[in-house]
């Protein structure tokens, strides 16, 4: 294209914002956004007071079972009494290092179950980026694709794509990658999704999703995955599509959990 | 504090609402989901209002929150990449279905790829440089170089016999 065309384009461009935008209701957006925003500050208080509620069960629940069963031998499991054979500081110290035994095996079950390689399923190939370590299933259809970029931003950064098989139509497998500054000290607002436990991760915000894609010819479902992990002062953001169908949830499932941040 | 932050922002959609609107429009090529994603952009300014004022230019920062939305309702509900720009004609659920034979341009911007779209509304809509364009999409240079060059050549056809009526207007005139 010359210039010529370039400026035929853009007077096309406008007849066409002409013609396709209505008159701004100034009061109604502003209004809505206000709305907005309130409802998505309610859910994100609401949630993470559940993600807090149930970081505080399931931690509580081992540490407690743990200091239940590290009862001497034979013994009864029960709170042991002051000065029943034991200094306090001998409790501090038997407190201590069942907590830290508890942590260890919450950590060692963690990494078996999200990122270590018992984890991963048969064939997935396991990939470490920016210090996201996950695994991939088997088929790419070329090399994942990397991109450089610094992570200057809450939206710009480095990004890791890898290339999944043909899904029909011209829709293809894909898992992306990028790693970005968080907005305002935190994930970037969102709705729509739940809370996950990442290990690695302070808070992880996402989802899975069912979605009727155009693939070219006709509609088909597909499996897509989206997930924001905030970890220190990065975000990492995670975007995959699967095929459709249990097989497909079963991947993002899989996905999801061979997640670890460094 | 609440009330000076509603009349600031008041003033903003005020004076800078209807042109992101158009390019919101634009870049969904639908006018129900350009005034949602403006929605949707314009709440996450609220939110982040005093990051806003301070910045250079409050009107790109509210326009890249909206093509960042804008992106990501696309990575959600379609693929990541697309690698071939090809919808289908029959415009099954598309919104503007029943205008898309009356709009050729409009027709074939929605036959390009969300990326794509968005790359040739900044560049020749919005006026932006390239290197404006990719600081407002989240991607490179290059990459932005790459989808105005695919959306052109998709484009081309569209153009060319309103470029030949422009060109037999102007013999007419000589």
């Amino acid at each position: 294209m010359n210039d010529n065309d370039t400026t035929v384009l853009t007077s096309r461009l406008h007849q066409l914002a002409d013609e396709l935008t209505p008159p701004l209701d100034v009061d109604g957006q502003v209004h809505g956004a206000r709305a907005g925003h309130r409802r998505r500050r309610r859910t994100r208080v609401v949630l993470l007071a559940a993600a807090t509620a149930t970081t505080v069960v399931l931690i509580g629940v081992p540490l407690t079972i743990e200091s239940l069963t590290s009862a001497p031998s034979g013994g009864v499991a029960g709170p042991a009494p002051a000065g029943a054979g034991s200094t306090a500081s001998d409790s501090r110290d038997a407190d201590r290092r069942a907590a830290e035994e508890a942590a260890t095996r919450a950590r060692d079950a963690a990494q078996q179950t999200s990122g270590g390689s018992t984890a991963i399923p048969d064939g997935w190939e396991p990939r470490t980026f920016q210090g996201v370590t996950f695994a991939v299933p088997p088929g790419a259809r070329s090399a994942d694709a990397v991109t450089d970029l610094p992570v200057s931003s809450w939206t710009d950064g480095p990004s890791l794509v890898w290339n999944g098989p043909h899904l029909g139509g011209d829709l293809y497998s894909s898992v992306n990658v990028t790693v970005t500054q968080p907005f305002e000290g935190g994930l970037p607002p969102r709705g729509g999704g739940r809370w996950f436990t990442v290990p690695g991760a302070s808070s992880a915000y996402g989802n899975i999703e069912t979605s009727l894609m155009t693939d070219g010819v006709a509609q088909a479902e597909r499996t897509v995955v989206w997930l924001e992990m905030l970890a220190g002062d990065r975000v990492v953001h995670l975007d995959a599509v699967f095929d459709g169908g249990p097989s497909g949830e079963q991947m993002a499932r899989d996905l999801i959990a061979s997640i670890v941040v460094d | 504090m609440s009330d000076q932050r509603d009349d600031e922002f008041t003033d903003f959609v005020a004076e800078h609402g209807a042109r992101l609107l158009r390019t919101a429009c634009l870049v969904t090529g639908d006018t129900h989901l350009g005034e949602d994603l403006l929605q949707t952009a314009l709440a996450k300014a609220y939110g982040a209002w005093a990051k806003v004022r301070e910045a250079d230019h409050p009107v790109a920062y509210v326009r890249r929150l909206m093509i960042n939305a804008h992106l990501s309702w696309v990575r959600r509900l379609t693929n990541t990449e697309r690698p071939y720009e090809r919808f289908p004609d029959s415009g099954s659920g598309d919104h503007q279905s029943i205008h898309a034979d009356t709009d050729e341009l409009r027709r074939a911007l929605l036959r390009l790829s969300p990326r794509v779209r968005t790359a040739v509304v900044l560049r020749y809509f919005e006026d932006l440089s390239e290197a404006e364009a990719a600081h407002v999409m989240g991607c490179s240079r290059s990459t932005v170089n790459n989808h105005v060059s695919r959306g052109l050549a998709a484009l081309r056809g569209v153009l060319a016999p309103e470029q030949d009526d422009l060109t037999t207007t102007s013999r007419r005139h000589q």
